[in-house]
């Protein structure tokens, strides 16, 4: 904000309508709210800018933010064929966590959680992060012994992580059915208690308010058509809205990442699947953590507003339909109800798909494309928003320096080539099965 | 719910079936360089928009079949049985070849493929 010469004012109203505060909110709500202006600007496209991020979901907004932040790099634009927030960022169950056995894996979502804890003092916005703790049951005792070695090997990396017998879990989590007659019975249970949840929609808010505060424009209604490359090396993108010249690009569109990356002639080691999730009509408090199953496939929180939240697994075919359909919603609410007999009554309000990068090795990819200066940052599988943070961090860092970051150099795109892959459940070139 | 076309039974729901993934992949010959081991074992064209795929109908005759179906839709275009069809040429996205192939060419996938499942609660949303 410059100031002009001659008068000028004690504080600047407009300046002070930036930022949020307990202060703002007092004076505005004082003066009916009418004075609060957009979180970002909605420009137009330039000609030319430095870098372009493709994706206006939480990790291309997130990256863009890092990059004017943490790299000086403000001559960049976020290209989003929607609405920001309106793809997988918006359609996940808001799940954070770390319990990661690999060590690249650990370190790297260790590191976003610890961006979490810290996110909206960051962001100066409020995502509601909510570290209730998130426990893994386990109903056998080999899974008891695979959650012991879990548990261990996270802790040497310096993550949290707790195990529970059946007592612990009965007393932990009150409403689940822990006794010997349960369907699927409990034996105990793997928790992290700094894991949890956070507002999806506020990620993507926050992330872009920020980032359009430090000079990056965020152009809505804007698809990517095409690249433009010349001698091997990106030198421009093609819109909906006209040609841009660039310098660098970077690839953030999660489910879509093939069809974008076949834009370039570049082919991935990734499947699109459908992953559906629901919720019941909203509730009291009756769920205070997350509680998760793999076994019998079942991801159960409550959100704010009261609703049960549920997932579970992918619907198993290659989709880009944003839609599933019913044998999933049926065996999610057999299990929901199998553990927590109290949901049986409740109604299904109603249900929704988002589009899963699924790789061959169930790690994401963030990193170099056989094209000079066109980055990837993809693959996500069904765990892409709790490294919504950790992706945008490391993906700011390699588009800025042209190399991956410490923490992303096990994800490049050649590890299926040169056999370093990095399988976390062991399923091999499956996509369906990570 | 899908319904799916079985060239053997009929029109049948998707749970009687198990997904087998793309139908388009060639495995190499013997020796193939390992550039073509990495193609087949990795890449997928992964197309928005009508895809050949396996599926095995366990819950019926058994048998695997090829099912063309659309990604962006689920809309079913077709289905046709594994054996003896291999150079039928509907190809979809026709990036992946249609053309006929040594004998090793069209088989199913060597072996068939259990629904996912995922017990060791690594991935959720």
């Amino acid at each position: 904000m410059s100031r002009r010469s001659g008068a000028q004012p004690r504080w600047n109203r407009a300046e002070s309508m930036k930022r949020y505060s307990l202060f703002t909110l007092a004076r505005e709500s004082l003066r009916r709210h009418r004075a609060w202006t957009g979180a970002w600007r909605f420009p137009s496209l330039k000609p030319r800018y430095r870098v372009a991020i493709v994706g206006g979901g939480g990790h291309g907004l997130a990256t863009a933010y890092y990059l004017a932040k943490l790299h000086g790099v403000r001559d960049v634009v976020v290209l989003e064929k929607g609405w920001i927030g309106g793809g997988n960022t918006g359609r996940n169950t808001t799940i954070i966590r770390s319990n990661y056995q690999l060590d690249d894996n650990a370190r790297f979502y260790e590191h976003s959680l610890r961006l979490w804890e810290g996110l909206s003092r960051d962001l100066n916005y409020n995502v509601m992060f909510s570290q209730r703790g998130v426990v893994n049951l386990a109903h056998s005792d080999t899974q008891m012994d695979a959650f012991a070695r879990r548990g261990n090997r996270m802790r040497l990396n310096g993550i949290d992580s707790e195990l529970l017998d059946r007592d612990a879990v009965a007393k932990y989590a009150p409403l689940l059915d822990t006794s010997d007659n349960a369907r699927f019975p409990v034996l105990g249970g793997l928790l992290q208690g700094r894991g949890g949840v956070a507002r999806h929609d506020a990620v993507a808010w926050g992330y872009a308010r920020a980032a359009d505060a430090l000079g990056v424009d965020i152009v809505q209604n804007c698809e990517v058509t095409g690249f433009r490359i010349d001698g091997g090396c990106v030198t421009g993108v093609e819109t909906t809205r006209g040609a841009i010249e660039v310098e660098r690009v970077g690839v953030a569109v999660a489910g879509n990442s093939g069809r974008v990356a076949g834009l370039a002639d570049v082919t991935l080691p990734i499947e699109s699947h459908v992953l559906q999730a629901f919720v019941t009509e909203p509730v009291k408090p009756l769920l205070h953590h997350v509680v998760t199953s793999g076994a019998i496939h079942c991801y159960i929180s409550q959100t704010d507003k009261g609703e049960v939240l549920l997932g579970g697994d992918l619907d198993g075919y290659n989709s880009y339909a944003q839609r599933g359909n019913l044998p999933v919603i049926e065996h999610v609410s057999q299990a929901a109800v199998a553990m927590y007999p109290a949901l049986s009554r409740l109604r299904v309000m109603r249900s929704w798909g988002g589009v899963m990068d699924m790789t061959m090795d169930g790690s994401p990819i963030i990193g170099k494309t056989p094209i000079e200066n066109l980055f990837i940052n993809g693959g996500w599988c069904y765990g892409g928003f709790k490294a919504t943070p950790g992706s945008g961090w490391v993906f700011a860092h390699t588009i800025a320096h042209g190399e991956p970051h410490e923490l992303n150099a096990g994800y490049g795109l050649d590890r299926f080539a040169t056999g370093r892959t990095l399988d976390e459940n062991g399923a091999g070139p499956t996509p369906n099965a990570h | 719910m899908l319904l799916i076309p079985c060239p053997h039974c009929g029109e049948r729901a998707q749970v009687e079936f198990a997904y087998g993934g793309d139908a388009t992949k060639r495995r190499p010959a013997d020796g193939a360089p390992d550039e073509a081991w990495y193609e087949y074992v990795y890449l997928r064209g992964n197309p928005r928009g009508p895809h050949r795929e396996w599926w095995l109908h366990h819950g019926g005759c058994g048998r695997w079949i090829r099912v063309i179906r659309d990604t962006a839709t689920h809309a079913v275009l077709g289905a046709e049985p594994a054996i003896d069809s291999r150079d039928s040429g509907v190809v979809p996205g026709g990036s992946a070849s249609g053309e006929p192939r040594e004998e090793e060419g069209g088989g199913p996938p060597a072996a068939p493929v259990p629904p996912p499942r995922r017990d060791t609660g690594a991935g959720e949303g």
